[in-house]
């Protein structure tokens, strides 16, 4: 049963669960980039430490570089969120009736019938923070969830990434020989499945669905790498390995 | 925007007054000063600072034989549970859903169909004797509406921040 401590913690499972993002973006990124790369070392060498070499440096390098990107754009976004913030605060210091107002006709667009939208934020209107955090969630639509910690979401993007490029490069590893490159392709779509499964769980849709649907997108953009690839061998006579 | 002495366009609207509905039209008024003023919408946050420091200094436009109107597009239920939020308003609060007056004076916002924020001085022959249109964001000083009022009443040329009591010229006097 639902209660109001067990509403406010549903805030930070929240921002545990935007992790996803990062999550997601990283194995999907860190599984398909490694694969292929393997795939077409492969078709190269047989060297298998030439393979493994190549496979470690792509993942370890992906992932710094995954991370870093992750952190400078999450920084990026919690610098511009502040600023719009700072300015709102401002706004609302120097022009309450303005944040007053903007608040006001939020909750009528929101349904509110105008009389009680008035009332509303006339008794927000007492409380200056309250007021403001809530021009901030319903009219800028910033809430207060901590979506853009930096570190977070560029220590989730690396370990991810890392992740993702371990698992096909798990057969090449221990098993090796020509079975090594099937089973890395399989064993990425059957992980592929089971992040799309996974993301079902936390945004509560049909798991089989959510995994289909993931793992089909992600393997898109490998089939259209591999079609682009064959039209240049038909077309231009380029080799495709 | 109609222009300076052009005659008040003469329309009639309904309205509350004293808790009771009626039809006002403004031609009635002849023979007295008007305020008419238009505001962007019931229940916001400039608007009841505007209409509540009319309502207080009332006599004060009472004692200059000036009566006040107040116009918004809302309608009048609207108008009434304004008014009772308000605490009472001891003027006429006019309905102006068809935007007619809103459109005749001039003073209706097309992009969200409401009217400016917008204040008219009519004299007792139904010409506008002035007229001034605030942001939307800035209140009207109803101490300026006085000033005005008593500065057009005097018949004479009032200078810079004139106020009453201070020395008028005589408007018939040229270089």
């Amino acid at each position: 049963m639902a209660t109001p401590a067990k509403l406010a913690a549903q805030k930070q499972t929240l921002e545990r669960k935007i992790r996803a993002r990062e999550f997601v973006f990283g194995i999907q990124d860190g599984l398909l980039s490694t694969v292929g790369l393997l795939s077409g070392v492969s078709a190269a060498t047989h060297d298998r430490s030439i393979i493994l070499l190549t496979g470690i440096a792509a993942a370890v390098t992906g992932g710094v570089s995954m991370a870093t990107g992750s952190y400078l754009a999450a920084r990026t976004e919690q610098e511009i969120f502040a600023k719009e913030l700072l300015d709102q605060e401002r706004l609302a210091r120097t022009q309450p009736y303005l944040a007053q107002e903007a608040l006001l006709e939020a909750l009528v667009d929101e349904g509110l019938d105008r009389p009680s939208a008035y009332r509303v934020v006339q008794l927000f209107s007492r409380h200056r923070d309250l007021l403001l955090r809530t021009v901030q969630e319903k009219v800028l639509g910033l809430g207060s969830a901590d979506i853009s910690h930096p570190v977070k979401a560029g220590l989730v993007m690396f370990l991810s990434f890392v992740v993702g490029a371990a698992i096909p490069l798990g057969p090449l590893v221990l098993v090796g020989g020509e079975a090594a490159l099937p089973l890395s392709w399989a064993l990425s779509i059957a992980v592929l499945l089971g992040v799309g499964v996974l993301k079902g769980v936390l945004s509560g849709r049909p798991l089989l669905r959510s995994g289909l649907e993931f793992a089909s997108v992600a393997l898109g953009s490998a089939v259209v790498g591999w079609l682009v690839g064959t039209l240049f061998h038909w077309g231009f006579g380029v080799p495709v390995p | 925007m109609i222009g300076l002495n052009a005659p008040a366009p003469d329309v009639a609207l309904e309205g509350i007054a004293d808790g009771k509905v009626r039809r006002f039209r403004l031609s009635d008024f002849r023979g007295r000063w008007l305020v008419l003023f238009f505001y962007p919408a019931d229940f916001t946050f400039v608007c009841p600072t505007e209409i509540r420091g009319f309502h207080e200094r009332r006599l004060e436009f009472a004692k200059r034989n000036c009566e006040i109107l107040a116009v918004s597009v809302d309608d009048i239920d609207s108008h009434r549970a304004w008014a009772a939020e308000l605490g009472g308003v001891a003027f006429p609060l006019l309905s102006d859903p068809g935007r007619d007056a809103a459109r005749a004076y001039g003073v209706l916002n097309e992009a969200d169909g409401r009217a400016f924020r917008a204040t008219f001085i009519i004299d007792p022959e139904g010409l506008v004797a002035y007229f001034v249109v605030s942001p939307m964001n800035v209140g009207r000083s109803v101490d300026e509406t006085l000033r005005v009022l008593d500065a057009l009443q005097t018949g004479r040329l009032c200078p810079a921040d004139w106020h009453p009591g201070e020395p008028t010229l005589d408007p018939s006097l040229r270089y």
